[in-house]
């Protein structure tokens, strides 16, 4: 594999590549990643195909994460998150760079998973991933089911809940899925979300609203 | 709602997500109700759950498979690229197999060829009942039509009487 590229973060003046960044100023520190990254852009879009690597080992976990939220399948997830960044390489002249790189990539990975849903068989819940694992071959471990232990009462209807969460979610439209992870599972803003999606202020919240109320037909009996 | 009533569902939900992030109100009742209490309580614990359970999930992949994802990643963008770049030598390879090119171009003139003949060929029964539906020929057409048989028969001969010269010979 060609020597992937590492955006330089500033130590005290240097320039290294392992260190972690110490910028004050997280805003002057966007900016400059932004510019790093645009330099990238050029590269790849000049015919540096090897360069792109720097997007997809920066992002890949970041969008590989949003995507199994919303799919709730690892094995969709892992080929989900190849297509968005196939799709990015291939759209990477358009990109003009008036949103950092990760919104864009945001918006990419929101329409493929719109796509994907709406061809896909019918949804796995998160609850049964353990056996998704089985045939997902030794690259996926297995499920990571939590479970606070006070007791086992209170975990089995703690699990029941979840699993009616997760179930819940994969029932909303593929937008209103986007909008409410990336509000409650990535806590962005509603002005982060109106940036990847490119929808207004008011019409999120009206999103957030309708899941909110599917939620609750979801979960009537908490009543 | 009253202080003694519960929580309605859609307030439970409100109260774990609320849409514009600030933390909703808190009803009065909820301050004193242990059921309500432990029914938001409940929500929100199963939502951290469902959350941490996809963080853990997450977190819990080694890194062979992140390393694993961006290589099929980038070996599939190397290969999307590939045609890409061989478009421009399509001309050059023609010009390296020029008999490549012209058995193509005679085949491809041999099938128009083909199509052209029997479509021709298709089409006469048509045109012979085109013709055989024209009106009978006016007396003037039938007085030529003797005319050129005789020239037809005059010219028979004389080809006969040149062969039986020829044979004399």
């Amino acid at each position: 594999m060609a020597k992937v590229l590492n955006f330089p973060h500033r130590t005290d003046g240097e320039t290294s590549v392992t260190e972690e960044p110490r910028l004050e100023d997280d805003a002057r520190a966007r900016a400059e990643r932004r510019k790093f990254e645009e330099g990238v852009r050029e590269r790849v879009v000049a015919g540096d195909v090897d360069a792109f690597e720097y997007f997809v080992t920066t992002y890949q976990k970041r969008i590989t994460r949003f995507v199994f939220t919303l799919l709730r399948d690892a094995s969709d997830a892992d080929c989900v998150a190849q297509d968005v960044f196939v799709k990015a390489f291939r759209a990477l002249g358009e990109f003009k760079g008036e949103s950092a790189f990760e919104t864009w990539l945001t918006r990419i990975a929101i329409n493929t998973v719109r796509d994907r849903i709406r061809r896909r068989r019918p949804v796995v819940s998160f609850s049964e991933l353990r056996d998704l694992d089985d045939d997902d071959g030794p690259e996926l471990p297995a499920s990571f089911d939590p479970a606070d232990g006070t007791s086992p009462e209170r975990d089995l209807l703690s699990g029941d809940i979840r699993r009616r969460i997760s179930d819940a979610l994969v029932t909303l439209s593929p937008r209103q899925r986007s909008i409410f992870v990336m509000k409650h599972y990535e806590e962005k803003s509603i002005a982060e979300i109106g940036e990847a999606t490119g929808l207004d202020e008011g019409t999120i919240k009206s999103h957030l609203f309708r899941a909110a109320r599917k939620l609750r037909v979801c979960l009537e009996d908490l009543r | 709602m009253t202080a003694t009533s519960h929580l309605s569902a859609d307030e439970i939900v409100a109260r774990v997500f609320p849409e514009d992030g600030g933390p909703a109100a808190v009803p009065a009742h909820l301050a004193g109700c242990a059921v309500c209490q432990e029914r938001v309580a409940r929500l929100r614990e199963a939502w951290l759950l469902d959350r941490g359970a996809v963080s853990g999930y997450m977190d819990g992949l080694a890194e062979p498979f992140w390393t694993a994802q961006a290589e099929r990643t980038m070996e599939e963008i190397r290969s999307s690229v590939a045609p890409r770049a061989a478009a421009p030598g399509v001309r050059p390879r023609l010009v390296r197999h020029p008999l490549l090119a012209f058995g193509s171009l005679a085949a491809a003139l041999v099938l128009v060829a083909t199509a052209t003949i029997s479509h021709v060929t298709s089409q006469a029964p048509a045109v012979r009942n085109t013709v055989a539906e024209r009106p009978t020929p006016s007396s003037v057409d039938r007085s030529d039509e003797e005319l050129l048989r005789a020239i037809d028969r005059v010219l028979d001969d004389s080809s006969l009487a040149h062969l039986a010269a020829e044979e004399s010979l």
